[in-house]
């Protein structure tokens, strides 16, 4: 019943991973900055996440309108998580 | 360390098996000792996918039709998907309230589009998820504070119904709960920036997922600014963080807001609800409730937040119901929220109890003793709900051979052009997997538009054809056989064949020969 649900094939569960990966880095990004110095609030990830990138759509569909794709959602979550991840990412390239 | 990941991950595991019971029905337990029984049975039967796996809620079936219109148009401001009537415009249109969640739609619709799941595999799978992800924000925001695990292990009491929706249902007055955990936590501990721009974030999102849940949201925060103590700057920094989305959310909501609170259903108050915690849960609660106010520390600061705001959620129930206000907005969409809150309560107050308990016991074996006893009266205790859950009873709109048709209609060339007769109830996902548009269908809250038009259907067996034109029904889902000309696409799924006006015939002259 499962693969009639559309999930079972090998590439179906490899999107799966991939896809919410991608779609937690921008809540990750911003769980961080909100709470520095602490780790166990990574796990508002999804929250932040599926705050940031609906409200992130609207302002984009109405302001320019740029289309709700699967290739526009993912780079927009890339986008927002280098945006508000890049004090992180910065302090991490300097330490290396 | 690993002890308590393993405890956490089996109480997420029980939440994400109690909150997934409406896909898997069984037998009803007759007593709270049958429950866990009964409870192995179906998780066994879930596992060897003995279940049913489809869109259970017409509110769920309504959204889905909305997710898969966000995907067909690729735009947020979407037509209507039974109508194909524009949506108005406007920045802040999305923001309303209890028929058009529409950052509940984009966010599911964006989570299917990143990941490749098809929506009716997370209309399956997502509240099982969500609910164990529920308790883990739980936990989260209640440690290092005693008895957060048993709290997080509580929310298995939040209940699951027709009447009142639930966590066991993909719909968004229930989905939207972490965000109200979240503005807490972030309320409390935030730090900087960072806490201003989150509270911001969470407020806004909260209110275009549920307008009731980002109005609680605003209620937590202001409390947690209230009793969070510290610096008058942290605590303006909060209040700042929670006050500014007012800014773009009440002129774009206050009348949504207005008729949300004014408006009134048919649907009976059914305080029955508040009985499935049971005697039990209800004196832990109590016991917690005292605890988080005598003991006043910082670690039990977030209860006092959830205790103050159960408070004022028992109070908005009780003058709905002393007044005979039958609202969604001030009783039942927050009655998930009020059981929320009572789950942190009963965690304090059973390990509280616990460790006073254990006092007695010799102090090598304390620990382990509290462990257990802790797990042993959060396991009695959640009997009578589990028990509640799963005597719940569900309606099916779908089953095998109805899927199978669903399906056969997503193959079919039908699409935003065509409209079809089916069933009101299965109309939605109908128009979800194809975008076709529904000759008769089922708004949530309301009679079923055009209803009597498929009973006439079923009750002729199949019309006629002049029926079927002057409705302008290119298909027919249904287990009968359509009246007029057609093609028979697949079991129960017909294309009428296309409808050419009767042509008069004119009179021809003949000319007589001699």
């Amino acid at each position: 019943m499962n693969a009639e649900l559309g999930i079972a094939t090998a590439g179906g569960w490899i999107r799966l991973l991939v896809g919410t990966v991608v779609l937690l880095l921008p809540g990750l990004a911003l769980a961080d900055r909100v709470f520095p110095d602490r780790r166990l609030p990574l796990l508002l990830a999804p929250v932040f996440s599926l705050t940031l990138l609906p409200l992130a759509a609207i302002l984009l569909d109405a302001l320019v309108g740029v289309p709700v794709t699967a290739a526009t959602t993912a780079l927009l979550a890339l986008a927002l998580a280098v945006m508000i991840g890049a004090p992180r990412l910065r302090a991490l390239t300097e330490a290396a | 360390m690993r002890r308590r990941a393993l405890a956490l991950a089996g109480v997420l595991g029980f939440l994400a098996l109690v909150h997934g019971l409406p896909h898997v029905p069984g037998d009803v337990p007759d007593s709270p000792a049958a429950a866990y029984p009964e409870l192995a049975r179906r998780a066994v039967d879930a596992a060897a996918g003995d279940d049913h796996p489809y869109p259970l809620h017409v509110d769920e079936h309504y959204h889905m039709a909305r997710m898969a219109q966000i995907d067909r148009q690729a735009k947020v401001e979407i037509d209507d998907p039974y109508t194909g009537e524009p949506a108005g415009s406007g920045l802040f249109t999305t923001v309303s309230g209890f028929r058009t969640e529409r950052g509940f739609d984009l966010a599911v619709a964006q989570v299917a589009q990143l990941t490749g799941a098809d929506l009716a595999a997370l209309f399956r799978f997502v509240p099982a998820l969500w609910s164990a992800y529920l308790g883990l924000t739980l936990w989260l925001v209640l440690r290092p504070a005693p008895g957060a695990l048993a709290a997080a292990a509580f929310t298995a009491m939040l209940p699951t119904t027709v009447r009142f929706l639930g966590v066991g249902f993909l719909v968004p007055s229930a989905f939207a709960l972490p965000w109200i955990l979240a503005t807490l936590h972030v309320a409390l501990h935030g730090r900087g920036g960072g806490r201003f721009f989150g509270l911001v974030l969470l407020i806004t999102g909260a209110h275009f997922m549920h307008l009731v849940i980002g109005v609680l949201c605003i209620v937590t925060g202001l409390l947690a600014m209230m009793l969070r103590g510290g610096a008058l700057r942290d605590r303006l920094a909060v209040a700042a963080g929670v006050l500014l989305p007012l800014l773009w959310i009440v002129p774009a909501a206050r009348e949504d807001i207005v008729a949300a609170v004014s408006s009134e259903h048919t649907l009976p108050f059914a305080q029955d609800v508040f009985l499935v915690p049971g005697m039990l849960v209800y004196t832990l609660v109590v016991a917690g409730a005292l605890a988080a106010v005598m003991r006043g520390d910082a670690a039990t600061r977030p209860h006092r937040v959830l205790l103050a705001l159960a408070v004022l959620l028992a109070a908005s129930m009780a003058v709905s119901i002393a007044l005979g206000h039958r609202n969604d907005a001030t009783y039942s969409r927050v009655v998930h929220a009020f059981f929320l809150a009572l789950a942190a309560l009963a965690g304090l107050g059973l390990a509280v109890a616990v460790r006073t308990a254990a006092r007695l016991a010799p102090e090598r074996s304390r620990r382990p003793v509290a462990a257990a006893a802790v797990a042993a009266v959060a396991a009695v205790a959640l009997a009578f709900p589990v028990q509640a859950l799963l005597a719940e009873p569900y309606y099916h709109v779908f089953d095998e051979p109805s899927w199978r048709r669903v399906q056969a209609f997503a193959a079919s060339p039908a699409g935003p052009d065509d409209t079809f007769l089916a069933h009101p109830w299965q109309a939605p996902v109908l128009t979800a997997v194809s975008g076709a548009r529904p000759y008769a269908v089922l708004y949530p809250g309301a009679p079923p538009l055009n209803g009597e038009d498929y009973t006439h259907y079923l009750a002729t067996e199949g019309a006629d054809a002049d029926w079927l034109a002057d409705r302008e029904i290119a298909y027919v889902v249904a287990p009968v056989e359509p009246g007029a000309e057609h093609a028979v696409l697949a079991a129960g799924v017909y294309k009428i064949a296309a409808v050419t006006p009767e042509i008069t015939p004119f009179p021809l002259e003949t000319s007589e020969t001699p």
